[in-house]
């Protein structure tokens, strides 16, 4: 446990320095009942503030830290490149969590599961994939549950949709003790009022 | 010409006491932060503490610079940190009561250990967020910002099987330079290619309100002369460890 409890820590400070890295530009707030435009491609407005990293055609959100509540935007997720970034698939590595153009949505699903897995993390489930209409474009979303290495138990959800041929995804996710069941009606407001540029 | 000497003398003689006190002052230091509220609100006299799962956790660092858990070490600086904050608190009017440690055979589900673990998390982000000074514009601007999180209702529970009012989280790692590592930073200063550290200490502690979840109190301390394998050195560590308590 106690072992677990420094990997955490560690885990914390270095997810803070890929933060710091990752940031092209200050850490912004988005603010609530304004519409927001995020990585050009989606667009929300939030019930209440949130702090905005932005990153090369993405951005994470969060209130308290992105250990205690988190959204993760990503946009233009290429064929054959992995879905959070890690590369594209190659001869010598053909097998990964890689997006590739015309796969069905419980495809997408799995190929999402295990890029959350190779996060680090453990017990990964995802379920009640659902379709959903954002203006023309269909969407999908699926509940994702996992846990941390110190049993720390998360829940939340993940949208995504194709575009152009690319795969774009909003993930939710925060501690199922407190975090989850205080911000999840908020986000779900939030996701209620996403519309995609066309 | 010799005015120049002269004032690049009295420059020298300026600026090495500063670098002296400098290098002192990091030798030794604290980060206490609390909430606003926290002289208006926070009273331990008469309340009990409650320390959760505290980990601490001494090394010895050799010739390399890596570190090797000794065991003998930490379970002397286990009991010597706790008889030291019983001390302390019992000294100001306060009473700890016996540490918290959920059963082994208690499932990772259980809402206890999700408090935990949970605790563990708040204390990892305001580490982030207040110590590391990675900006959350969510909590402000200000650089020394007061602390604004919390673990949420739920931890009444822990309230009701302890019976305690404040739970306490600490994390301390020290390490010791062995005898090769002494010979190395020496041989590093003798030959002018490196300056290389040894042991040190590094704590961090939260206390939370076990009435509403927040977290009133956080501090982090670092100290590179600590030493806990002695009551004498566990008394001095909980001393600054517990530093800013209103006790």
């Amino acid at each position: 446990m106690r072992t677990a409890e420094t990997r955490l820590l560690r885990w914390l400070a270095l997810a803070a320095l890929l933060l710091l890295a990752g940031c092209g530009a200050p850490p912004g707030l988005v603010r609530p009942n304004e519409p927001t435009r995020v990585a050009r491609i989606f667009e929300v407005t939030a019930p209440n503030e949130w702090a905005r990293y932005r990153f090369y055609e993405g951005e994470l959100w969060t209130i308290d830290g992105s250990a205690l509540n988190r959204l993760l935007y990503l946009a233009n997720i290429r064929d054959k490149y992995h879905v959070f970034g890690a590369g594209r698939a190659t001869k010598r590595r053909p097998d990964g969590a890689f997006y590739r153009t015309g796969m069905d949505a419980p495809e997408i699903e799995a190929v999402l599961r295990d890029a959350i897995t190779e996060l680090g993390v453990a017990n990964v489930r995802t379920s009640n994939l659902r379709p959903l209409q954002i203006g023309e474009t269909t969407a999908f979303r699926f509940d994702v549950a996992f846990d941390l290495g110190n049993g720390l138990h998360y829940l939340g959800n993940l949208t995504f949709f194709e575009r152009k041929e690319k795969l774009n995804l909003i993930w939710f996710s925060a501690p199922a003790e407190y975090y989850h069941p205080r911000d999840a009606a908020r986000v779900d407001q939030l996701l209620a009022s996403l519309s995609i540029r066309k | 010409m010799p005015s120049i000497h002269r004032t690049l003398r009295c420059l020298l003689r300026l600026l090495l006491p500063v670098a002296l006190a400098l290098t002192l002052a990091a030798c030794k230091s604290t980060h206490v932060r609390t909430t606003t509220d926290f002289k208006q609100r926070v009273d331990l006299a008469g309340k009990t503490i409650v320390m959760a799962e505290p980990s601490i956790q001494l090394y010895e660092m050799q010739a390399s610079g890596m570190l090797e858990p000794k065991a003998d070490w930490t379970r002397l600086a286990r009991q010597h940190f706790v008889a030291a904050v019983d001390g302390f608190l019992t000294r100001r009017g306060a009473r700890l009561a016996p540490t918290l440690r959920p059963a082994a055979e208690l499932p990772a589900d259980h809402r206890l250990r999700q408090l935990l673990a949970l605790n563990w998390a708040v204390m990892g982000t305001i580490y982030t967020h207040s110590y590391l000074h990675v900006p959350l514009p969510t909590r402000g601007t200000a650089r020394r910002k007061p602390l604004s999180w919390t673990l949420g209702p739920g931890v009444r529970e822990i309230a009701e099987r302890t019976g305690a009012d404040y739970m306490l989280t600490l994390q301390i790692t020290d390490s010791y330079s062995s005898k090769g590592r002494v010979a190395m930073m020496l041989l590093g200063v003798a030959l002018q290619v490196a300056l290389l550290t040894g042991g040190q200490q590094g704590g961090i502690a939260t206390l939370v309100d076990l009435k509403t979840g927040d977290v009133v109190w956080f501090n982090v301390m670092t100290d590179q002369m600590g030493d806990m394998r002695d009551a004498e050195g566990a008394a001095a560590t909980a001393r600054r460890l517990l530093k800013g308590l209103p006790l």
